[in-house]
């Protein structure tokens, strides 16, 4: 098997890890995960994978393989990852490296244009899935405080239903830049919803990038920590996910959709929500959310400095 | 009572834990479930939901776990066997007993092959599709997004070496009596079949074989290859090897219109056959198909029915009307007008197959004054909104816009389940749907349709409502789903079911003039 594309953080990492073993943690039928003694986790992706910020995709298209058994050993070498028990090893001679993090923006006061975000509505109600959280986008307004309008009434699902005012909490102490009462809303917030990633992790991805992108100062600060305060509180690969986005390093189709959104000069987004709708069964969509939010937070803050500055 | 199933660092992908969630819920004897991974909200939500026993406790983050409130031990017996099932039949999708990590590995597995099935990304096809082809292989290439220049490139190797490279985007053929991709378990015969259009091709072939005879080859083409840019090139090939081919005696091409200069190309070589030649170009010119000595047709239902007659050496005939007698027909319409409340006007084809879909607004034309979609005859009706609809509206829900991030509607018939409950509003009289059966597709589509439609009439019961739903299946009684079984299982439903996408286009439009006073005679 032959590593096709590569992060410079996994090369950098196999590069410093070499002798050292790791486990096969759990296999899906287009990829596997394999965990080191730190509890690090490796993406190995078949090519329709979206590449995540510690990974690499091969050329095999499906993992439901004799050889890639959950809880097998193998080992990072010069140039390979051997696995024990089998005569499998992936080459990582030669693939061609991307790089997945995401710049900060330099300016401070980058306001997302109102229509880009009405746009990023519309996709996320028409087209996304909303199987998980991202169903309350439709009752969600945010002022200077965020609150549900005609959300009573309204016919929501069970995951919805359950978290709302938790994640009102979570955005209202956000935008009041509230350090501690953020954490303790993640610390409530944190892994649920359906799903591998449950969706508020997915949805914290989107408010945790946007907080890293836009670089807005009060906001970068509030991530320190975040991931030690979700350990142990989601899945593995959830608590991966966020670790990375609050490092700044998010997967491929997020980054390049983040980019779209924060330029000016590009207009159109449908092209870069649909690669981000694709993710998972509703985690692009319920990332898409914690973005829209987050982007929304944002723009109040500026037309909020904006006025007092008049 | 309150069972769980806890699965210890057991990681599935999202996409299989909605399934297994969503098909839970449906058993009989559940009343509550849950599926999920056992984080401390999720668990919450599970006391929340009354599923709480001491069990929970025993559940960490990294574990997959089903709470359910169940009627009996043996119910949560076929919860856990069912959820093992969508387990297993992922990965026995995907092959698991043999999986070749490269293309150079599965040839040298099976060095007899001579054709592959492709179903990659589109932007890599271009190389492996390259290869198979310098090594002599026939490729049917099911991948989408691949551009047309890599496509002429392709069909021109192919033709070069005298190789069939069916697609891009080819969902259906039946080579040598083996189904690839959706298809359907057709009889043997002599009728060979070449399809521009996947899911028009298994509408003809089915018919074919529910009336008796069989095809000897189908081969798909892809939707571009009667384009100006490709020239037909693979249709040509496919009608040369049938030409040849000493088991087949009728052929039948079936395609959207083509481009006029590839019209031609293709009905001159119908000259150089003595075969008889069935043609539809889905909603084309008659005239220059008659001109060269081919038979065109005015519905798949009807190429199907001429290249039967043609195979046992029978005169065809044209058939634009219905398989019973006008007055059964006469009392469907009555009996469902007898329903019908003054605001009920509207028409929503839901469709999971856009051939199917196009043939149905191509049939009802403009007698309604237009039919808002998707896939529109016309650019003015093209819908504005998918999510408001107003009108008259006929949807191909296989269509990119409703196939982000979960399967073909033909293989996960949620897509359609969720239309059924945002499409069909008071003012909705009249709903048409396909159901496809065959290898490829769900295992039961007609009970998720009358799932949906027992749903909706409950519902407008309680406003003295009713709606008329006609429905055609695409299936043979060979079809692992079962051909009378899906029949039975729509009528109990009380969906009138018709024996082809036509016939259940002609009932609609014979209901809609009826309900509008004759106004769309």
């Amino acid at each position: 098997m032959e590593a096709v594309r590569i992060t410079d953080r996994l090369l950098d990492y196999i590069n410093s890890h070499k002798g050292e073993t790791g486990q096969i943690h759990s296999v899906f039928d287009g990829s596997f995960n394999i965990i080191d003694a730190e509890g690090c986790l490796i993406g190995i992706l078949s090519a329709d994978k979206d590449l995540s910020p510690l990974s690499m995709i091969v050329n095999c298209q499906s993992f439901n393989h004799k050889s890639i058994v959950q809880g097998h050993l193998c080992e990072f070498t010069d140039g390979a990852i051997h696995f024990q028990n089998t005569k499998l090893k992936i080459n990582t001679s030669k693939p061609e490296v991307v790089n997945l993090s995401l710049k900060h923006i330099d300016n401070n006061h980058i306001s997302i244009r109102t229509e880009k975000l009405e746009d990023l509505k519309k996709f996320i109600i028409n087209e996304g899935s909303l199987a998980g959280i991202a169903e309350l986008i439709k009752y969600i307004e945010i002022k200077e405080t965020a609150s549900f309008i005609n959300l009573k009434s309204a016919d929501i699902n069970e995951y919805s239903d359950f978290i709302k005012e938790r994640l009102l909490e979570l955005i209202n102490n956000i935008i009041d830049e509230n350090l501690e009462l953020f954490k303790s809303a993640i610390q409530k917030t944190v892994g649920f919803g359906p799903g591998l990633t449950p969706s508020t992790d997915d949805f914290l991805t989107g408010i945790i990038i946007m907080m890293n992108s836009l670089n807005q100062t009060g906001l970068g600060s509030m991530l320190d920590g975040i991931n030690i305060l979700c350990a142990g509180k989601t899945t593995k690969i959830s608590e991966e996910m966020i670790k990375h986005a609050t490092k700044g390093y998010v997967p491929e189709s997020y980054k390049y959709f983040i980019e779209v959104l924060l330029d000016n000069n590009k207009e159109d987004i449908a092209e870069a929500v649909g690669k981000v709708i694709k993710i998972g069964s509703s985690s692009g969509t319920d990332f898409l959310f914690g973005v829209y939010c987050m982007a929304l937070i944002n723009s109040e803050k500026l037309r909020r400095l904006e006025n007092d500055q008049i | 009572m309150i069972k769980y199933d806890i699965r210890k660092n057991a990681y599935y992908d999202s996409v299989t834990l909605m399934l297994i969630s969503k098909e839970i819920k449906t058993i009989d004897g559940v009343t509550e479930a849950l599926v999920g991974m056992g984080t401390e909200l999720n668990k919450e939500l599970t006391v929340n939901l009354n599923l709480m026993t001491e069990q929970l406790n025993e559940i960490s983050a990294n574990d997959f776990y089903i709470a359910a409130n169940v009627e009996s031990e043996e119910v949560m017996t076929v919860v856990i066997s069912t959820v093992d099932e969508l387990l297993t039949k992922k990965k026995v999708e995907s092959g698991s007993e043999y999986q070749p990590v490269s293309l150079n590995a599965a040839l040298e597995m099976q060095p007899d092959a001579n054709m592959v099935v492709v179903s990659i990304p589109g932007k890599y096809a271009e190389e492996e599709v390259n290869k198979l082809l310098d090594n002599d292989l026939n490729v049917m290439l099911f991948s989408d997004n691949v551009s047309i220049e890599t496509e002429l490139n392709l069909k021109q190797k192919a033709v070069d070496k005298g190789l069939l490279m069916m697609g891009p985007d080819c969902g259906t053929a039946i080579i040598n009596g083996i189904p690839l991709a959706f298809a359907n378990v057709v009889k043997k015969g002599n009728i060979g079949v070449v399809g521009a259009s996947g899911t028009g091709t298994q509408e003809v072939t089915c018919l074919i074989d529910q009336m008796g005879a069989g095809v000897s080859q189908v081969i798909g083409t892809g939707g571009r290859d009667l384009k100006s840019e490709i020239g037909g090139l693979m249709m040509i090939q496919a009608m040369e090897a049938l030409m040849a081919d000493d088991s087949t005696d009728v052929i039948v091409l079936i395609s959207k219109p083509p481009a006029p200069e590839v019209a031609e190309k293709i009905l001159q070589l119908t000259k150089k056959t003595d075969k008889p030649v069935v043609v539809d170009f889905i909603g084309g010119d008659h005239s220059i198909i008659k001109s060269v000595g081919a038979y065109p047709c005015t519905t798949l239902e009807d190429a199907a029915l001429k290249a039967v007659a043609l195979s046992k050496g029978e005169v065809p005939e044209d058939f634009d009307g219905f398989a019973v007698e006008n007055d059964v027909i006469d009392n469907i319409v009555t009996t469902g007008l007898s329903k019908m409340k003054p605001d009920q006007k509207y028409l929503r084809g839901l469709y999971t197959g856009g051939t199917l879909a196009d043939e149905a607004m191509k049939m009802l034309g403009h007698t309604f004054g237009g039919i808002y979609s998707n896939i529109p005859l016309e650019p003015k009706y093209e819908l504005k909104s998918l999510t408001e609809l107003t009108g008259h509206v006929c949807l191909d829900l296989g269509e990119d816009q409703f196939t982000v991030g979960r399967p073909h509607p033909m293989i996960d018939p949620s897509t359609r389940s969720d239309r059924f409950v945002t499409d069909i509003d008071d003012e909705v009289a009249v709903v048409l749907v396909d159901v496809v059966l065959g290898y490829g597709s769900h295992l039961d589509p007609a009970s998720e349709v009358a799932t949906s439609i027992k749903a909706i009439r409950k519902n407008l019961a309680k406003k003295d409502k009713d709606i008329f739903v006609v429905a055609s299946i695409t299936g043979t009684v060979g079809d692992p789903q079962g051909l009378a079984e899906s029949t039975q299982t729509l009528e109990e439903a009380g969906i009138i079911v018709m024996p082809s996408n036509a016939q259940a286009v002609r009932l609609v439009k014979a209901f809609m003039s009826k309900l509008s006073g004759g106004r769309y005679e």
